[in-house]
């Protein structure tokens, strides 16, 4: 998912460059009020080990791989605010370290990975968890990859770069299957913190203004 | 702790190196653009930029296996999106293999983005490894990027070292108390102790900073001032810059 240099027009690349930085500096200026100095170190090894575990792919299918993105897992223990900026520094560092993403395609990288897919996982999970906890993190962690794809192809459609009856089909059927990894993946490892280290998952609420 | 895949070139000593590190993200980024922004690569272009980047791979005494491994490893993964727009339905018909149709703008396009991939890449590499990255963060600062991310990026390229060293110890632990493969249980267990232990440690590395006067400023050894050798190689790239452009 994550768009390399070249493939996206300068109108769409500015505009998402442009939405992206509003709502990672909204997001800076929210943790800073309610989080503070507190959540400097849990926040840099939550990306750390999120960065780690970008490195590790699992197989898909017809020889294509995925790993994870970790907007949804993040947003469930501290909010999506905290979740938009840790993912927006991996993706920088990634572009920055690997070139894995092009820098011009940092906006739209930031928005779909970054964005989209912490709040849109975010709110189902808060709308099913009532119903059942643990579907509901798997569908959110799912719903969120899939909808982030969808929201890849858009830009590239939009781009002119692949036609949309192309780039959405490819793109969501592909993330629809690493969405199911995704959703494990955030499964295990927050009934790993609720079992092992249920504390870190109240100060999370303590941090994020009740994020849980 | 003994990683160098980030960035291993960094602390060679040559002219590239030497160069400021806000000067070199200012070229670096503005390169990328200037090749992205094209709507067509010409090959006497590409190969021109191409050499560009090979004469400042050679002044900067990076291996040049180093650079191309590299390339290689990371290309397949930029390409691969670009494989639909191969297989585009536009313009003439230029070839046709078991069925599959490759069209003449089709393959035009594919080969644009690719040159605009290797460039951006290539460019990418260049600039890593020839850049200390607490530098790289320390230019991020003078630009006035949120400190915030830049603490974070700092306790990315700290920390990712303490969690894979975490995890190594954790599954060494394991592995020397059992003789069977490890189960996807026990795989949950070791990531979640390993997520846990960096966690601890992230802390006290946290507050032995603060105890030793970490503020969240990045500072470095050498002040990086902008030199009379910058202002030429600026000079000269702006330049070359243009007549890309232009040509």
């Amino acid at each position: 998912m994550h768009i390399p240099d070249g493939f996206l027009s300068i109108p769409v690349a500015t505009s998402t460059y442009v939405i992206s930085g509003s709502w990672v500096g909204y997001s800076i200026k929210r943790v800073r009020e309610e989080a503070g100095e507190k959540a400097i170190p849990t926040m840099g090894v939550l990306a750390a080990f999120i960065f780690a575990a970008q490195m590790i792919n699992f197989p898909v299918a017809g020889g294509t791989s995925g790993h994870l993105v970790g907007g949804t897992l993040i947003a469930i223990l501290f909010g999506p605010y905290v979740a938009s900026i840790i993912i927006s520094t991996i993706l920088i560092a990634q572009s920055l370290l690997f070139a894995d993403g092009g820098i011009t395609a940092l906006g739209a990288n930031i928005l779909n990975m970054g964005i989209i897919a912490p709040i849109v996982g975010f709110v189902i999970y808060r709308a099913l968890r009532k119903w059942h906890f643990k579907a509901s993190i798997f569908i959110a962690s799912w719903v969120s990859i899939v909808l982030s794809a969808a929201a890849c192809a858009l830009e590239l459609s939009l781009s002119g770069t692949i036609p949309i009856n192309v780039s959405l089909p490819a793109m969501v059927s592909v993330h629809a299957l690493i969405g199911i990894g995704e959703g494990l993946i955030t499964l295990f490892v927050i009934l790993a913190i609720e079992k092992f280290n249920p504390d870190l998952i109240v100060n999370a609420k303590l941090h994020t203004n009740n994020a849980r | 702790m003994k990683h160098h895949f980030i960035d291993r070139y960094s602390n060679l000593e040559s002219p590239i190196h030497k160069l400021n590190t806000t000067l070199k993200l200012f070229l670096a980024v503005a390169l990328i653009i200037t090749t992205v922004i094209q709507s067509q690569i010409p090959a006497y272009k590409f190969v021109l930029i191409f050499a560009v980047l090979l004469i400042a791979l050679y002044t900067s005494h990076i291996p040049l296996t180093f650079f191309l491994k590299n390339l290689l490893i990371i290309l397949p993964f930029a390409c691969i999106g670009g494989l639909s727009i191969l297989f585009a339905n536009s313009g003439d018909l230029y070839s046709s293999f078991i069925g599959i149709k490759i069209y003449h703008q089709a393959l035009m396009n594919f080969i644009t983005i690719l040159e605009k991939s290797i460039i951006s890449i290539g460019t990418i590499i260049l600039f890593v490894s020839t850049t200390r990255f607490d530098h790289i963060l320390k230019s991020f600062q003078d630009i006035k990027v949120p400190s915030l991310i830049v603490a974070l990026l700092s306790f990315i390229y700290r920390y990712v070292f303490l969690v894979i060293d975490e995890f190594m110890r954790t599954k060494m632990a394991i592995v020397a108390r059992s003789s069977r493969q490890p189960t996807l249980t026990l795989w949950s267990y070791m990531i979640s102790r390993s997520f846990f232990g960096s966690l601890e440690r992230g802390e006290q590395i946290f507050q032995s900073m603060k105890a030793r006067g970490y503020n969240g400023t990045i500072k470095t050894l050498n002040n990086e001032n902008f030199t009379t050798g910058d202002g030429i190689i600026l000079f000269l790239c702006l330049i070359l810059y243009a007549l890309l452009w232009k040509l």
